[in-house]
C-alpha cells in the first residue's frame, strides 16, 4: 500500500497506546462472518474434491477407495490429458494475444485527442466484460455458422473455398473458440492499459524523443516497463478466464466435434455429472487447480517484486 | 510535438476495435428480427422485422419469472458480500486483530481459485443442506467465493485510512461500531459502490453455479437460463438470438446507466490487484 | 502488499501450507467413504384401487412429446377424477443426464422418463414393478414389450430380473425416404445392401445428398444388415461377456466412412444436429434420412414428397430384418409418494384409450393390448408405414434396443464424439469399435 514505513510504525505504537490489546480479541468476531462463508463454501468443498479423488464413487451409491488409480487415468486418458493441452491454447487466445493486442491498441490510440471518442470507445469495449458469456456465445456460434456472417464474407469476397463449419471442424474448432475469448478480453486489456499509460510520467516520453528514440523504442523503453503492473493484472485475470473457460465451451461446442474443443471445467462436470464418475472428475479437478497455483502464483509474487 | 497522422491512425485503431467489439452483439439483434426458425444469410436487415420474436423469447423463457430469479440470487449475495467483506477488512485493515496476516494470507489464497475445481462436492454439499433448486444453492457458494477478493479490497480501504480519524473518535469515547459506521463509512462509500458492482456483476452472470445446482431454468440467473433455451431451440437461430438480446438486456441497461462506475469499478478492481 | 522480510514471509507460507496440509489429512482421514445413503422407500402397499382422496403426481418427461403427455393426462383425469397430474417436461438429453438425481431426491417425481437403467438398480433407486405387473396383468402383454426393462439384481443385464419401467409407445429407427426423388434417379427400392449403395451412388452422381440422419443409427443398422443383429443385443442388454468388436462391426464402421468419404452422407454428417438434417431433408436436401418414428408426424405434415419409411436392407435379399426399437420408457421412482396412481396412469396408457392417443398425437407405435382404430391413418401414410414396419420386424424378432442404451454414458461420452473422431477421419474403423468395447467394459464395474 502507500503508506511509508515509518507511519505505521507510529499507528502501531498509538494503537498499543491508545487502545488496550484486550480490545482487539472481540475485534475477531467481525471477522467471523466473513470466514464462516469462505471456510464452509470454499475451503470445505476443496478439501472434499481431493477426498473424492481417492474413491471410485457414481454419486449415489457406496464409495469404493482407489487411492492413486484416479490420477493415473488422468495422466494416461487421451481424452484428459489432451484437455489440460487444450487449456495451453486457450490461453494463448485468451492471455497472449489480447494482451499484445491491448498494448498495441493502447500505444495507438492514446495518440488519439479526442475525449468523447474515448468516452464512448470505453464503453464500448467494456461490453465483453459486462455481458454473460454465455449470450456471446450464441452470438458467435450463429458468426461461426455454416451458412454465418464470416462463411458469408468470406463467400463475397470469393474466398469461399476458406469457408466452413469452423465449430464442426476438428482442426479449427479450438482457435474458433480461442478467438471468441480474445475477442472478450482485449478490450478490458486495451482500457486498463490505457489507464495505465496515462500515469505515466510524460516527462518519460518526452526524454525518450529528444534522445532521438523512434516509436517502437519509446514502446519497450517506456511503455511497457511503465504497464508492468497492468500487465502483471491483465495476465492474472485472463489467465483465470482460459483456465476456467467453461461458460464458452459448454455453450458452444461441448467439447466437440469428437474431443477437440474440451476443456478441463467442462470435462469435470461431465464426468461427474453425466458420467457418474465423481472420483475420477475430482482427481481431475485436482489438477486443474494445481495447475491454477503453479501459472498464477508465480504472477503474483512478479508483481510483488518492486 | 503532436503528429496529425499518429493522431488519426490512432483513431482509426480506435474505431477499428469498437466495431470488432460491437459487431458480434449487432448481428445477434439483426439476426433476431429474421422470421423464426430461418437461417439468414449474413448481415442483412431483414425485409419485415420480426420483432415478435422478442415476444416469444419474453414469453417461452418465463422472462418476468427468470429475472425475479436473478434478482432474489443478487439481493441474497450482494448485501450480505458487501457486510462480510466490510467487517473483515475493518477488522483485517484497521483493528490488526492478531494473527491478521496469516488470516488475510488465507483468504488470498481463495482469489485464483476456480468454482470448476470445488463444483462437484459444492452440489453434493447443496444436496446434503437441501439447497438443491433453490436460488440458496447459489446465494451461499457465491458469497463464500466472493469473500477472497471483498476482504482482499476492504482490508486494503480500511488501512489507507489515516489513524488519526478513528484515535480521534476514540479518543471521544466512541466504541468501535460507531467509528465503523461514523467515520469510516462515509470516507468508503466510492469503494463499497465499486466492490457492490463487482459482485453484482459477478452474481447476475454466474453460469456454472446455476446449470448445475439448479435444474428449473426459470430459477437460475438469466446466463444459466440460457444453456436450458439453447437445448430446447438450438435449431431456432432467430428465437436463439432473440432470448440472448433479452437475457443481456438488464446487465445491458444496468452498465449504460451506470457505465463510468462500472468502468472505474473493474478498473480499480484490477489495478489493486 | 505489507513490507515484511524475506523470512518472514517464507515461514509464513510455509506455516500456511503446512496447516492446509494439515487440515486436509485430517478431513481425509476422518471421513469414511463417501455416498451410500438413498433415501428410505417409500414401502405404501401396491394396489389397484384409486381412493376418492384428491392426490397429485408429478410426471416428468421428455419436451419433445409434451403433445403427447398432455393429451394422455388429460384423459386419464377424464378417467380418474381424484388425481391430478402435474406435467413437467426437460429437454431430453438434460432430462436423462439429471435423472439419477431426480430419483435419489427426497423431492423424486412419481413417474419420470428413463431411457436407460444407468446405475438406478443397483442404487435401488427404481421401484420394483413385478406387484404392479401382476396386479394390473401387464404380464399378458407381449415379452418383446417388457423384455428392454426386465433387469437383472446386476442391475444391467436384461431380459430377465425384475420389471422396472414400462414404455409408453415405441418409436422405431429406419429410414425416411424421398419417394419423388428416389423415382427421379429411375432406381427400384434396393432390397440388398449392395443395391443400396448403388443407389447411393446414383444420386451423388445426380448432384444429390443420398442420406442424411443420425450417423451413429446407420453404425447399428449397418451391424444389424450385416447379421451382427444377436451381438448387438447381447451387447446392450449387457450379457456376460457380450463383446461389440466383431469383423461385422469394423465392416460397419468402414462402409459408414467409404460413405463419407464418397460424399454419400454429407460433410457435416456427423456433426449436425436432427432438427437441422431434417429440416434439410424435408427441403429435398437427401433421399434418405435415417432417424427415429417420432418424425413421421412432421413427415407426414411437410409438404413435397410423397415419402417413405423402409428400413436398411439386410446384406442378402430376404435375410431377417431387424432394427431398432425401445419404448417410452417410463420407470418409478423407490421412494415416489404415489406409486399406486402412478402404476395406474402407466396402465391407462397401455389400454385403447391410451394407445389411441399415442398414436393419435404421439405418431409412436403403442404397447400394451387392446383395440385400435386406425381408419384415420389414410391421411398420414409415412406415419403408417412405420407401423407396418413394425409390425414387420416385429415378426422377424428383429427388434433390439439402441447401442447407446448399453450403459449410461455410451451415447454422449462414447457414440457421438467417437463417430465424429471416425468420420473426420481421425481415427481408423478398427480404432472406433475397439474403442466402444473398451469404454463399455470400463463400465462393466
Amino acid at each position: 500500500m502507500s503508506t511509508p514505513p515509518a507511519r505505521r510504525g507510529r499507528r502501531s505504537r498509538v494503537a498499543l497506546r491508545g487502545r488496550p490489546a484486550l480490545r482487539r480479541l472481540p475485534a475477531l468476531l467481525w471477522l467471523l462472518p466473513a470466514a464462516i462463508a469462505y471456510a464452509t463454501f470454499v475451503l470445505y468443498p476443496l478439501t472434499q474434491t481431493v477426498r473424492y479423488s481417492l474413491y471410485d464413487w457414481n454419486g449415489i451409491g457406496q464409495a469404493v477407495w482407489v487411492g492413486a488409480a484416479n490420477y493415473v487415468t488422468v495422466v494416461t486418458d487421451p481424452t484428459l490429458y489432451e484437455s489440460l493441452v487444450h487449456t495451453i491454447v486457450l490461453i494463448v487466445f485468451f492471455s497472449f494475444v489480447p494482451i499484445t493486442a491491448g498494448l498495441v491498441a493502447a500505444t495507438f490510440i492514446r495518440d488519439a485527442r479526442s475525449v468523447r471518442a474515448a468516452g464512448a470507445a470505453r464503453t464500448i469495449l467494456f461490453l465483453p466484460q459486462i455481458v454473460p458469456l454465455a449470450a456471446a456465445a450464441i452470438a458467435w456460434t450463429w458468426l461461426y455458422a455454416d451458412d454465418g456472417l464470416i462463411n458469408g464474407v468470406l463467400r463475397a469476397v470469393g474466398a469461399g473455398g476458406l469457408a466452413r463449419p469452423w465449430l464442426a471442424d476438428f482442426d479449427t474448432a479450438l482457435p474458433a473458440v480461442g478467438l471468441v475469448g480474445s475477442w472478450a478480453m482485449v478490450g478490458f486489456c486495451t482500457v486498463l492499459f490505457l489507464a495505465g499509460i496515462g500515469r505515466i510520467d510524460a516527462s518519460l516520453y518526452e526524454a525518450a524523443r529528444l534522445d532521438g528514440a523512434s516509436g517502437v523504442q519509446e514502446f519497450f523503453a517506456v511503455t511497457l516497463p511503465g504497464l508492468r503492473h497492468e500487465i502483471l493484472v491483465c495476465a492474472t485475470v485472463t489467465l483465470i478466464g482460459a483456465i476456467a473457460s467453461f461458460d464458452l465451451v459448454y455453450m458452444m461446442t461441448g467439447g466437440g466435434p469428437g474431443f477437440s474443443t474440451m476443456v478441463p471445467g467442462v470435462q469435470i462436470v461431465r464426468l461427474a455429472f453425466t458420467e457418474g464418475r465423481v472420483g475420477l472428475a475430482s482427481a481431475l479437478a485436482v489438477v486443474l487447480l494445481v495447475i491454477v497455483l503453479l501459472v498464477v502464483l508465480p504472477l503474483q509474487r512478479l508483481g510483488r517484486e518492486r | 510535438m503532436h503528429n496529425r497522422l499518429r493522431e488519426t491512425v490512432g483513431l482509426l485503431v480506435l474505431v477499428l476495435m469498437s466495431l470488432a467489439t460491437l459487431i458480434p452483439f449487432v448481428v445477434m439483434f439483426v439476426t433476431a428480427l429474421h422470421p423464426a426458425g430461418s437461417s439468414p444469410a449474413g448481415f442483412a436487415w431483414p425485409d419485415e422485422p420480426h420483432w415478435e420474436n422478442f415476444g416469444r423469447a419474453f414469453v417461452d423463457s418465463d422472462f418476468v419469472v427468470l429475472a425475479g430469479s436473478s434478482a432474489t440470487i443478487v439481493l441474497g449475495v450482494v448485501p450480505a458480500a458487501l457486510l462480510f467483506a466490510t467487517l473483515g477488512g475493518f477488522a483485517l485493515g484497521h483493528v490488526r486483530v492478531p494473527g491478521s496476516t496469516p488470516i488475510f494470507l488465507v483468504f488470498l489464497l481463495g482469489l485464483t481459485i476456480p468454482f470448476e475445481a470445488a463444483i462437484v462436492p459444492l452440489y453434493y454439499q447443496a444436496q446434503d443442506l437441501g439447497t438443491l433448486n433453490t436460488p440458496w444453492a447459489v446465494i451461499l457458494p457465491l458469497i463464500g467465493w466472493l469473500m477472497p477478493f471483498g476482504i482482499f479490497w476492504m482490508r486494503g480501504q480500511f488501512a489507507a485510512i489515516p489513524a488519526e480519524l478513528a484515535e480521534a473518535a476514540h479518543l471521544d469515547g466512541a466504541s468501535s461500531v460507531q467509528v465503523l459506521r461514523y467515520v469510516h463509512l462515509p470516507l468508503l462509500t466510492p469503494a463499497l459502490v465499486t466492490l457492490g458492482l463487482l459482485q453484482f456483476l459477478t452474481a447476475w452472470n454466474n453460469f456454472l453455479l446455476s446449470i448445475v445446482l439448479i435444474d428449473d431454468p426459470s430459477r437460475r440467473t438469466m446466463a444459466g437460463a440460457l444453456a436450458a433455451f439453447q437445448g430446447e431451440h438450438s435449431v431456432d437461430v432467430p428465437l436463439m438470438c432473440a432470448a440472448a438480446v433479452l437475457l443481456m438486456a438488464p446487465t445491458l441497461l444496468v452498465f449504460l446507466l451506470l457505465q463510468r462506475h462500472f468502468v472505474k469499478a473493474v478498473l480499480a478492481g484490477a489495478v489493486k490487484g | 502488499m505489507t513490507s515484511m522480510s524475506g523470512h518472514d514471509s517464507l515461514r509464513r507460507r510455509s506455516a500456511l501450507a503446512a496447516a492446509s496440509a494439515l487440515v486436509t489429512a485430517v478431513a481425509l482421514a476422518a471421513c469414511g467413504a463417501p455416498g451410500g445413503t438413498t433415501p428410505e422407500t417409500g414401502g405404501v402397499p401396491v394396489s389397484t384401487e384409486i381412493g376418492p382422496d384428491p392426490v397429485m403426481i408429478s410426471v416428468r418427461v421428455n419436451a419433445d412429446q409434451e403433445a403427447m403427455w398432455a393429451a394422455l393426462v388429460e384423459g386419464f383425469q377424464a378417467d380418474y377424477p381424484s388425481v391430478t397430474v402435474d406435467l413437467e417436461t426437460e429437454a431430453f438429453d438434460t432430462l436423462q443426464q439429471n435423472a439419477p438425481r431426480y430419483l435419489a431426491s427426497t423431492d423424486a417425481p412419481d413417474l419420470l422418463r428413463l431411457a436407460a437403467p444407468g446405475d438406478t438398480v443397483v442404487d435401488g433407486l427404481l421401484l420394483d414393478l413385478d406387484p404392479y405387473a401382476e396386479a394390473w396383468g401387464w404380464d399378458a402383454f407381449p415379452a418383446s414389450q417388457l423384455e428392454q426393462w426386465t433387469i437383472e439384481d446386476n442391475g444391467r443385464t436384461k431380459g430377465t430380473g425384475t420389471l422396472y419401467g414400462l414404455g409408453a409407445g415405441f418409436g422405431l429407427v429406419g429410414l425416411y425416404v424421398n419417394e419423388a426423388e428416389l423415382a427421379a434417379l429411375g432406381v427400384e427400392e434396393p432390397t440388398t445392401l449392395d443395391e443400396f449403395e448403388a443407389v447411393l451412388a446414383a444420386a451423388h452422381d445426380a448432384g444429390k445428398v443420398a442420406l442424411s440422419g443420425d450417423v451413429t443409427y446407420l453404425f447399428q443398422g449397418l451391424m444389424q444388415s450385416l447379421g451382427a443383429t444377436e451381438t448387438v443385443r447381447d451387447w446392450v442388454n449387457n450379457v456376460e461377456g457380450a463383446d461389440l468388436d466383431v469383423p461385422a462391426a469394423v465392416e460397419a464402421a468402414e462402409t459408414l466412412t467409404r460413405w463419407h468419404e464418397e460424399g454419400y452422407l454429407a460433410s457435416d454428417a456427423a456433426t449436425t444436429d436432427a432438427g437441422t438434417a431434417f429440416g434439410r431433408f424435408l427441403e429435398g436436401g437427401s433421399v434418405f434420412f435415417a432417424h427415429g418414428s417420432w418424425f413421421a408426424g412432421g413427415v407426414d405434415q411437410a409438404g413435397g414428397g410423397p415419402y417413405g419409411f423402409t428400413i436398411l436392407p439386410p446384406e442378402e435379399a430376404g435375410a431377417p430384418v431387424a432394427t431398432m426399437s425401445a419404448s417410452n420408457s417410463m420407470v418409478i421412482p423407490a421412494n415416489a409418494e404415489h406409486p399406486n396412481e402412478a402404476a395406474a396412469f402407466l396402465d391407462w396408457i397401455q389400454r385403447d384409450v391410451g394407445r389411441q392417443v399415442i398414436v393419435d398425437v404421439g405418431g409412436l407405435a403403442p404397447g400394451g393390448l387392446g383395440d385400435l382404430d386406425t381408419s384415420a391413418l389414410t391421411d398420414r401414410p409415412v406415419f403408417a408405414a412405420t407401423l407396418a414396419t413394425f409390425e414387420r420386424v416385429s415378426a422377424d424378432d428383429g427388434i433390439v434396443d439402441f447401442l447407446g442404451n448399453a450403459t449410461a454414458a455410451m451415447t454422449s461420452a462414447t457414440l457421438v464424439p467417437q463417430s465424429q473422431l471416425l468420420l473426420g477421419g481421425r481415427i481408423s474403423p478398427e480404432e472406433f469399435v475397439a474403442t466402444l468395447q473398451a469404454d463399455y467394459e470400463a463400465s462393466q464395474r
